[in-house]
C-alpha cells in the first residue's frame, strides 16, 4: 500500500458532538444482516459470499488500507504494526445502557510478540512491501484460485511465479527438488539409483490419483490393480515411503518439499503430527495438478503481485460490486447485547453510531468477550516468522524461490519444518536488485523456534559487515562455489495462531503457519455454513458480468 | 472499414473513474458505453468495469472503464483499483462545491497509486442544471491547469461532452504510450519486468496488448 503509515485505531472519541461529526462519516443504512470488521482474507471472503447470496452487508476496518493480520505494510510501518500502541477507544459512556441494550466494550490485542530487528533499512523504505502472512504462495490448482475465479476477484490481481523453483537444504547444501517426472529426469544433483526410486514412486502416486478420480466418476468401478490400498493409505506416509524404498534424502523430498509437511516424521513426537499417506498425497496431487495449469506460470506456486493483501481487496471489491457498504478508519468499540446479555444485537462504531445487524464477524485481533465463547489462550500455538532483505538471490538467476529445512537438518533440536521464500523486484515488493525473503517455522517453544529461524538466516546468507568473502555457499546444482547473499536488514516476530470460532459472535482464522491457504480457506467455509447452512458459498456464477460493447464510434 | 472482432483491439486502456459518492460517475460510464442515463441516485452496485472500443490514428483503441462500485462513499476505494491504470476521470457535481473541494484530495490518492504519466481529466458533470451552479467554470479550468490535468464540464444526462471526455482521455493516453514506446529509457516507475499471470485468462490491463516486448 502506497498509503499513510499503518496507524492503528488512535483516533480518540473524546465526546465532542463537533469532533466526532468532522472525524467519521455516518453509516446509512444503519441496519445489515451481516457487519464485518476486519479486512483479512478470511472477513473478505465472507463479505464476498454473504453479499453474492443478497445479504445485507456492511465491512469496516480500523486501518485507512485493507488486510488486517493479511496486510502488505510499508517496511517503514512494519514495526509500529507489530507494536501497535494499546490504546482502545473507549465507548461513549454517555450512550451506555440506551433503551433495552447493554453495551460490552470490544478490545483489540496484539497478536504479535517478541520483535527483534537488526541492520539497517535501506532506502528507499517506501519501496519494500511486507507480507504479514509470512511464506505463502497459491498453487496454480489451488481452491483459492477457484474462489476468485468464481466470484470475479481475478479481475483485481495478477500473480508471478515462484519460478525458481523449490530448494531443499540437506546436509549442508541446497538441492533442486525434483517435483515431477520431468525434473527428475533434467536433475543433475541425483543419482541414478535415486532417480530410478523417485520416478518410480511418482508413478505409482500419479497411477494412484488418476486411478481415484477415475474410481469418483464412475461410482466404485474403478481399475483397483492401480490404487494404493488403503492399509497403506492410513499408514503414517513416512512409513509408506520407507515400505518404497525412498532412502532418507529422497524422503525428505517427498515430506517436507513436496507434501509440506511440518513436523519431524521420524520423531519420537506424539502421533497427532504424523502424516498420513493419504494427507500426504492429497498435497502432492495438488502439487501435481499445479504444475503447467496456466500456460504462462513456471512450476506450481503463484504470488500476487504487490502482496497478499491484493487477495483480501479483490474480494472486497467483488463484495462491493454486490452492494456491501465498505468503511475504512472505522474501529467497532463495542457490542449491542439484549439487557439479559444472550443475544446479539449490533455492533457500536467509533463515530457512536449504534449499527443493528444479525450476524457480527471480527477478526482475529479483537479479544472475543468471555459471554458464551470462553477464550482459551492457553494452549495456543504460535509461528515465528522472520523478514528479511538481502543483497542478491540465494540461486543465481532465479527471482522468486521456495527453500526448505526440513527438521533437524539445521541442528538436532530443529522439531519443525522451516520455510523460506525469497521474493525479487518482479513482484513490485522491493527495488530492483534487492531481494525480501519471508521465514516460518511453528512452534509451542517460542525461544527454540526462533533459534531455527536465526540458524536458517545465518546458514543462508552473510551479516553485512563481512562483505561476503568470510563465507561460501556450496550450491551443487552449479560448478562454482557461490558468495552468499548479503543480509541486509531483518525482523523476527513471533504471531499467535488461533482458529476461527463460530458462534453467535464469529471470529476469524489467523494466517497459519501453513505455506497456502487451504487451511485458512476451509475455516472459512465453515464459518459461512455454519451462519448461512442454505446458501452456496460463493455461487459459480457470482462473478458480474461486465457490459463488453465493442462498438466503434463514428469518427 | 474491414470487420473486427469483439476481442480484437490495438491497445486495452484501464481508465477510472473517481470523485465523491452521487456526482454522476456511473451515469457517465454507461452513457458513454451504452447510451443510458438512469435518473436513480442510489450508489453505484453491480458495475465491475465497462469497455468500449474507439479508433484513434487507424488503430483500435479499447477502453477499459472501472467505477468504484460504491467504495468511495466512505473512503474506501482499493489501492488495487488505481493499478494499472493509464487514464483517470475525476468527476466532481458543478452543482454542488464541496464535491469540487474534495477533488484535491482524489487527485492526491490518484497520484499516490498510479504512475506519473496518467492522464487526468477533471469533469464538471451536470452541467444541465445551470440555475444550480456553484462551481464557477473557470476556477475548475485553473485548478485543471495547476494539476497538469484536461478539464471539461459535461451533462450525462443531456450526454453533453460526454463522448468528448472519454475520447479525449483516451487519445492523450494514446500518445503518450506511442511516445513511450519510443523511449526505451529506464523508467524507475515502470511496471516490473516479466509476464504476468492472469488466472482468469482474460483481458490484461497491459497497455499494449500486441506488443511482443515480454521478457522475464
Amino acid at each position: 500500500m502506497a498509503e499513510a503509515a499503518a496507524d492503528s485505531s488512535n483516533s480518540a472519541v473524546d465526546g465532542g458532538g463537533s469532533n466526532v461529526q468532522n472525524d467519521y462519516p455516518t453509516i446509512d443504512p444503519t441496519s445489515f444482516d451481516v457487519v464485518l470488521c476486519g479486512t483479512g482474507l478470511p472477513e473478505s471472503v465472507l463479505a464476498a459470499a454473504c453479499a453474492a447470496v443478497g445479504k445485507t452487508v456492511l465491512h469496516v476496518d480500523p486501518s485507512p488500507f485493507y488486510g488486517s493480520l493479511y496486510s502488505s505494510i510499508p517496511l517503514s510501518s512494519l514495526t509500529s504494526f507489530l507494536s501497535p500502541e494499546a490504546s482502545p477507544p473507549t465507548s461513549s459512556a454517555a450512550a451506555a445502557a440506551s433503551d433495552s441494550r447493554t453495551v460490552v466494550d470490544l478490545h483489540r490485542r496484539s497478536v504479535y510478540s517478541d520483535v527483534e530487528t537488526s541492520g539497517t533499512v535501506p532506502e528507499p523504505a517506501r519501496r519494500f512491501t511486507v507480507d504479514m502472512v509470512g511464506p505463502r504462495v497459491l498453487y496454480c490448482a489451488d481452491e483459492a484460485v477457484d474462489l476468485l475465479l468464481r466470484s470475479g476477484g481475478s479481475h483485481h490481481v495478477e500473480f508471478k511465479s515462484v519460478e525458481g523453483g523449490s530448494l531443499l537444504y540437506w546436509e549442508g547444501c541446497l538441492y533442486p527438488v525434483p517435483d515431477s517426472r520431468q525434473a527428475i529426469f533434467k536433475d543433475t544433483t541425483l543419482k541414478l539409483k535415486e532417480k530410478n526410486i523417485l520416478f518410480r514412486f511418482f508413478k505409482l502416486v500419479q497411477a494412484h490419483i488418476a486411478a481415484a478420480s477415475a474410481s469418483s466418476d464412475e461410482t466404485g468401478q474403478g481399475d483397483a490393480s492401480t490404487k494404493i490400498p488403503e492399509e497403506d493409505l492410513d499408514l503414517p506416509f513416512v512409513e509408506f515411503l520407507k515400505k518404497q524404498g525412498l532412502p532418507p534424502k529422497m524422503r525428505a523430498v517427498v515430506l517436507y518439499a513436496i507434501a509440506m509437511v511440518d513436523y519431524d516424521q521420524d520423531g519420537a513426537d506424539p502421533c497427532d503430527k504424523l502424516t498420513t499417506t493419504r494427507e500426504g498425497i492429497q498435497t502432492i496431487a495438488l502439487y501435481s495438478s499445479s504444475i503447467g495449469r496456466f500456460a504462462n506460470a513456471e512450476g506450481a506456486f503463484i504470488y500476487p503481485m504487490y502482496g497478499h493483501a491484493e487477495l483480501p481487496q479483490a474480494f472486497c471489491r467483488c463484495a462491493a460490486v454486490k452492494g456491501a457498504l465498505y468503511v475504512l478508519r472505522m474501529p467497532v468499540v463495542a457490542l449491542l447485547m439484549d439487557e439479559e446479555k444472550k443475544h446479539f444485537l449490533g455492533a457500536r462504531l467509533a463515530s457512536g453510531q449504534d449499527i443493528l445487524c444479525q450476524q457480527l464477524i471480527i477478526d482475529a485481533s479483537y479479544k472475543i468477550p468471555t459471554l458464551d465463547v470462553p477464550f482459551d489462550g492457553s494452549d495456543s500455538w504460535k509461528v515465528v516468522r522472520g523478514v528479511c532483505i538481502i543483497s542478491k538471490s540465494v540461486k543465481q538467476g532465479s527471482s522468486n524461490v521456495l527453500v526448505i529445512f526440513p527438521p533437524k537438518s539445521l541442528e538436532e533440536q530443529q522439531v519443525a519444518a522451516v520455510r523460506l521464500l525469497q521474493l525479487s523486484s518482479n513482484l513490485a515488493v522491493c527495488p530492483p536488485g534487492m531481494f525480501i525473503s519471508y521465514l516460518s517455522t511453528p512452534c509451542t517453544d517460542v525461544s527454540a523456534g526462533k533459534q531455527s529461524i536465526k540458524k536458517a538466516i545465518d546458514t543462508l546468507f552473510s551479516p553485512q559487515a563481512s562483505d561476503g568473502s568470510e563465507g561460501h555457499f556450496e550450491t551443487t546444482n552449479e560448478s562454482t562455489e557461490d558468495v552468499k547473499p548479503t543480509l541486509i536488514w531483518s525482523c523476527l516476530y513471533v504471531q499467535e495462531i488461533t482458529q476461527g470460532t463460530s458462534g453467535s459472535l464469529l471470529s476469524c482464522p489467523m494466517p497459519d503457519e501453513y505455506l497456502d491457504y487451504r487451511n485458512v480457506l476451509g475455516s472459512t467455509k465453515k464459518l459461512f455454513a455454519s451462519i448461512y447452512p442454505d446458501e452456496e458459498f460463493l455461487p459459480k456464477k457470482s462473478a458480474p458480468v461486465y457490459a463488453d460493447d465493442a462498438s466503434d464510434s463514428a469518427e | 472499414m474491414a470487420y473486427r472482432a469483439d476481442d480484437d483491439y490495438d491497445y486495452l486502456f484501464k481508465v477510472v473513474l473517481i470523485g465523491d459518492s452521487g456526482v454522476g460517475k456511473s451515469n457517465l460510464l454507461s452513457r458513454f458505453t451504452r447510451n443510458e442515463f438512469s435518473l436513480e441516485s442510489k450508489s453505484t452496485i453491480g458495475v465491475e468495469f465497462a469497455t468500449r472500443s474507439i479508433h484513434v490514428d487507424d488503430k483500435v483503441v479499447k477502453a477499459q472503464i472501472w467505477d468504484t462500485a460504491g467504495q468511495e462513499r466512505y473512503r474506501a476505494i482499493t489501492s488495487a483499483y488505481y493499478r494499472g491504470a493509464v487514464g483517470a476521470l475525476v468527476v466532481y457535481d458543478v452543482t454542488r462545491h464541496v464535491t469540487f473541494e474534495n477533488v484535491e484530495r482524489w487527485m492526491r490518492e490518484l497520484r499516490d497509486h498510479t504512475d506519473a504519466n496518467i492522464v487526468i481529466m477533471l469533469v464538471g458533470n451536470k452541467a444541465d442544471l445551470r440555475h444550480l451552479r456553484a462551481v464557477p467554470t473557470e476556477d475548475a479550468k485553473a485548478f485543471a491547469e495547476r494539476e497538469n490535468a484536461f478539464f471539461m464540464e459535461t451533462s450525462a444526462l443531456e450526454a453533453m461532452n460526454v463522448e468528448g471526455a472519454f475520447t479525449e482521455v483516451l487519445t492523450q493516453i494514446y500518445h503518450v504510450v506511442s511516445k513511450k514506446a519510443l523511449d526505451i529509457g529506464d523508467d524507475p516507475a515502470a511496471p516490473p519486468r516479466g509476464q504476468t499471470i492472469s488466472v482468469g485468462g482474460k483481458d490484461d490491463v497491459s497497455a499494449v496488448k500486441k506488443s511482443a516486448c515480454c521478457s522475464s
